[in-house]
């Protein structure tokens, strides 16, 4: 369950990511084109994914990562702390995050099955011209999901910096479960628990 | 002086009043008996604000009910075939149909769901089931032995025996007297006048309700029997379950009471006849015991006292007390006669209770004292016990003292008889003894006391269900399939909550103030709220919890969140991390969280509960080793605060009050044996002669405690209450003994003739007591009930030892000692 809906969130994702370029579409029509696009990619490569779903990773890699703010993402999952961490640290922490979401939910594009995809209109939030972009996922037999994107934008082009999935901000889980760590063994000890800071 | 004036006046005087206004009292007493009630609830075992009963009570509506029996089924064809299948069907249709069950759990309607190669997002509230039909039996049969949730709980390793779970109804009125009068025992401030009457309504409310409940439950547990007695010709069925041990044990102690208590009385009958040889000292005591007995279960019906599975002993000690009491009357009565040929029946009858009264109120002021020091116990039972003790004692006393000298007023004189009297011929036996080998008997005494003393140290208190029942008998049958096949008999909750430094967390998140935020996120609130457990660390802790618990040989079966999420971990084919378990709670369908998630997790995942289910028949088991060892793991091991660790259920309870029980029985006996001193030391008013009086006392309860612990008897709700019983006799057979002493002594300061005339007055009454007892108590080893027949021999052995005490060591003592007098 948990793995169909984080699919169509990442290939709406990267609906968006890739639309980011285009400066003069609307947050909507790129969330809009790029799932066609992304849905057409796992099409297309559908026998190597089968034969090596490795190569799912690159995919994400390729096609979605590159189009989300993970420096912004970041700093919102570490809270007030981000600020207490030299620019190093702030570099090897994105990196290190990035590729726990990618290890994390990369394989579960693999198990995508068609699901009505609804859209609703791009909404404003917070006060620096934010938008969320909101799609109703459904299947029969299975209570409707919610997703939502939070987008910024980011010179010429829109960027995601958090999902929220039936009001469950993934940003918000991350940081709650990192605050605890960091009380645990201090943010030293945390952020070097990154590979990528070692 | 003027006492006994009065006595003759009113109760000599007047014998027919007397009996007239007993006549009165037994009618009343007969008509209040009718409410005299065994009460084994919960309630009736502990403290009425006991903090664990009221934990106990809010976990188990938080979560899930532990008032559910199952029954074992074990088809003689296989277990997953149409015919076994109807059976069950037909078993948990006519278990719906009563009126107090409120769901029953089987193979046939848990959904099928880790083998059913469904997805997480597949999870839908319909699910196969076998009920439904859509499950073929392979399926169900790999599901059921692979489910952790189901596999060796539902179906046995075999695949052969199932089991079906009844829960019963829970009767909300009851509880909401409960909730109200807690929150009225937990205020801080002093109640109002409204809220004490309030309090005082409630606590009355609760008593009709447990026993009324109690009635419920067993009428339950016989429509139960019916149902699988239609069914047993279709296989091998057994019950089992808490609720159903509570039901039996009161039925067999209400069964013992009346068959055996019969059948001691008719035995006592049989060796008073031996004893005396003449129909009025054989039918006297005995209708005084009897008037005894039902005065105060008429005093206890008529006050809505009902008495609990501890105080159940009370009728047989009372019989004791009573017994012992006429006896003495009617051996002084024959002694008087005589030494006196020359004086008529009626100044005999005054004489023998002139004399007797100063001894006889001793000792029955001692044993209520001793019995009154257990009203400042920790336990309802055992304060219970005390007072009706001590309320069946003035009973007995002034039965005695009133009603058998009135009826003895209107008789004729009678004869003495001239048989041969065996009893003054063992008990001079036993002075000569002591006179031959004072320093032997006490160095016997002591090699006996160091060795049988030693025993002590094996003293367990526990005791398994189980042991309280023959092998023969359904019950125990039924008890060792659902212990050894499906899971284990005895339920226990671990509940752990979040620590310190959570809250601490919580505090820092809520109050966080990030730009970012405002810059980002909507008002909406998109945060989880703040998991304790559902988190991938701690999630990994409850798993490592969950198999410690497992590794326990004495536990069977361990559910907990940790087995929920193995499950939906295969369907989602990896383990979750904290964002999709925020989501996975969300999303589970509400049909599904009711199985797997509600049962184990509190609604802000913040409070974590593994269920256990003890294997109650397993020798190993020890209640009180086992949670120290559980609790020493979470602490100490799991690294968990003391505050957040609970553990409680009906094991916990049960132990507590065991626990209790020792502390405030064989713990306190020092303090028990101290304020005896004191009595002694008002009573005889001579500190050499307190003091030689207590060691037989000493000597009594030493051997018992110590041959109980050799013989490996475990100190339980029914056993634990025989030292008391020892030194209460032991006392009483001390007090008659010295005081008679006081007086013989003087008549010619020689030690050695004051000691033979005290063996062939009163020792002849502590001889015939303790005899009697003794064969008459021997008829409960014919009981089905383990517990009867401890309580019986064991009872009938402290009666000898308490005859050896003050028949042998003590004159011994005296001899070698000779004390002032």
């Amino acid at each position: 369950m948990i793995k169909q809906y984080l699919i169509q969130v990442l290939i709406l994702v990267y609906m968006i990511t890739i639309s980011s370029y285009v400066v003069a579409e609307s947050a909507d029509q790129i969330v809009f084109d790029t799932t066609e696009e992304v849905l057409n990619r796992l099409q297309v490569d559908r026998n190597k994914l089968a034969k090596e779903p490795e190569y799912i990773k690159t995919i994400v890699r390729e096609l979605i990562i590159p189009h989300m703010d993970f420096i912004t993402m970041s700093e919102l999952v570490l809270g007030n702390r981000w600020n207490e961490l030299n620019q190093n640290k702030k570099e090897c922490f994105s990196n290190g995050f990035k590729n726990l979401l990618v290890e994390r939910y990369a394989y579960i594009l693999l198990s995508y099955k068609q699901q009505n995809i609804s859209y609703q209109s791009a909404k404003p939030i917070g006060e620096k011209g934010n938008v969320s972009i909101m799609q109703t996922l459904t299947r029969e037999g299975v209570k409707p999901l919610i997703i939502e994107y939070p987008m910024r934008p980011d010179a010429n082009s829109w960027k995601v910096i958090d999902l929220v999935i039936d009001d469950v901000s993934l940003i918000r889980s991350y940081r709650k479960m990192f605050t605890k760590e960091i009380k645990h063994t201090g943010l030293e000890n945390f952020v070097g628990s990154f590979q990528e800071c070692n | 002086m003027k006492l006994f004036t009065c006595y003759n006046h009113f109760i000599l005087g007047n014998p027919r009043k007397v009996i007239f206004s007993f006549i009165v009292l037994l009618i009343l007493s007969i008509y209040y008996s009718f409410n005299f009630e065994l009460d084994a609830s919960g309630e009736s075992l502990v403290l009425e604000n006991d903090q664990s009963l009221n934990y106990y009570r809010e976990i188990s509506q938080r979560y899930a009910s532990d008032d559910f029996v199952i029954i074992t089924y074990k088809p003689e064809g296989k277990l997953f075939s149409k015919g076994s299948l109807d059976v069950i069907r037909s078993i948990r249709d006519a278990l719906l149909k009563l009126e107090n069950i409120a769901s029953v759990n089987s193979i046939l309607d848990v959904p099928i769901v880790y083998e059913s190669e469904l997805k997480l997002s597949e999870l839908t509230g319909d699910l196969m089931t076998l009920s439904e039909g859509n499950v073929g039996f392979d399926m169900a049969g790999r599901e059921f032995s692979s489910n952790p949730l189901y596999r060796e709980l539902l179906v046995s390793k075999e695949g052969k025996t199932t089991a079906i779970q009844a829960l019963f109804k829970r009767d909300e009125e009851y509880y909401n007297y409960i909730n109200q009068r807690q929150r009225l025992q937990s205020k801080k401030i002093k109640l109002t006048e409204d809220e004490r009457k309030t309090l005082a309504w409630l606590n009355d409310a609760i008593k009709e309700k447990n026993k009324f409940l109690s009635r419920q439950r067993e009428q339950d547990i016989t429509e139960i029997r019916k149902i699988l007695e239609r069914h047993r010709v279709k296989g091998d069925i057994h019950l089992g379950g808490v609720p159903m041990i509570v039901v039996d044990m009161i039925q067999f102690i209400r069964h013992d009471l009346v068959v055996f208590g019969a059948c001691v009385f008719l035995f006592l009958v049989f060796i008073l006849t031996i004893f005396f040889y003449q129909l009025r000292w054989v039918l006297l005591p005995m209708l005084i015991c009897m008037t005894s007995g039902l005065v105060t279960i008429g005093f206890l019906g008529y006050a809505g006292w009902a008495i609990t599975v501890i105080s159940s002993n009370f009728l047989s000690i009372l019989l004791i007390i009573t017994l012992s009491l006429t006896i003495h009357l009617i051996v002084r009565y024959r002694d008087l006669q005589q030494l006196n040929p020359e004086l008529g029946h009626i100044e005999l009858v005054r004489m023998t209770t002139s004399s007797m009264a100063r001894p006889c109120f001793y000792t029955i002021v001692t044993t209520a004292v001793a019995f009154a020091s257990l009203v400042v116990s920790e336990i309802r039972p055992v304060i219970d016990f005390g007072w009706i003790m001590v309320i069946g004692l003035c009973i007995a006393f002034i039965s005695s003292f009133t009603l058998m000298p009135a009826i003895l007023m209107l008789m004729d004189d009678v004869d003495l008889s001239r048989r041969l009297n065996i009893a003054r011929k063992i008990t001079l036996g036993l002075a000569r003894l002591v006179h031959n080998w004072p320093v032997v008997i006490i160095l016997a005494a002591l090699f006996i006391l160091g060795a049988i003393g030693f025993g002590i140290n094996y003293l367990k208190v526990e005791n398994r269900f189980i042991n309280n029942f023959k092998s023969d008998t359904e019950i125990y049958q039924g008890m060792k399939i659902i212990d050894h096949e499906l899971g284990g008999t005895m339920p226990m909750d671990i509940i752990i909550d979040p620590d310190r430094q959570f809250n601490e967390v919580k505090k820092e998140l809520a109050t966080e103030d990030n730009e970012l935020d405002e810059l980002f996120f909507d008002d909406m609130e998109t945060a989880p709220a703040l998991s304790y457990w559902l988190n991938p660390i701690m999630l990994e802790k409850a798993k490592q919890v969950h198999n410690h618990l497992e590794s326990y040989p004495v536990v069977g079966k361990v559910t907990s969140i940790v087995s929920s999420l193995a499950i939906v971990e295969k369907l989602n084919g990896a383990p979750f991390d904290e964002f999709e378990l925020a989501l996975l709670r969300k999303r589970i369908p509400e049909s599904i969280s009711g199985d797997l998630v509600k049962p184990y997790l509190s609604d802000d995942s913040n409070q974590i509960r593994f269920n256990l289910r003890v294997i109650e028949s397993d020798p190993e088991l020890n209640r009180k080793v086992l949670l120290e060892d559980i609790h020493s793991f979470l602490i100490n091991d799991m690294q968990f605060e003391e505050g957040q660790v609970h553990l409680t259920g009906m094991m916990v309870l049960y132990n507590n009050m065991l626990q209790s029980l020792f502390r405030s029985q064989i713990l306190t006996i020092g303090a028990v044996f101290a304020a005896i001193l004191f009595m002694f030391i008002i009573l005889f008013r001579n500190i050499q002669l307190a003091l030689i009086a207590i060691i037989p006392n000493i000597f009594s309860a030493v051997l018992i405690l110590g041959t109980m612990g050799w013989l490996n008897i475990p100190l339980d709700m029914m056993t634990i209450t025989i030292a008391a019983i020892t030194i209460g006799i032991s006392v009483d057979d001390t007090i008659h003994y010295i005081h008679r002493f006081q007086h013989e002594y003087p008549v010619d300061k020689n030690y050695e003739e004051a000691i033979n005339r005290c063996h062939g007055g009163i020792g002849k009454a502590i001889y015939y007591t303790s005899i009697a007892i003794f064969f008459g108590f021997a008829m409960l080893s014919f009981s089905n009930f383990i517990p009867t027949i401890y309580f019986g021999l064991l009872t009938g052995f402290a009666m000898i030892v308490a005859l050896i005490g003050d028949l042998l060591l003590l004159p011994s003592i005296i001899l070698i000692i000779k004390p002032k007098v």
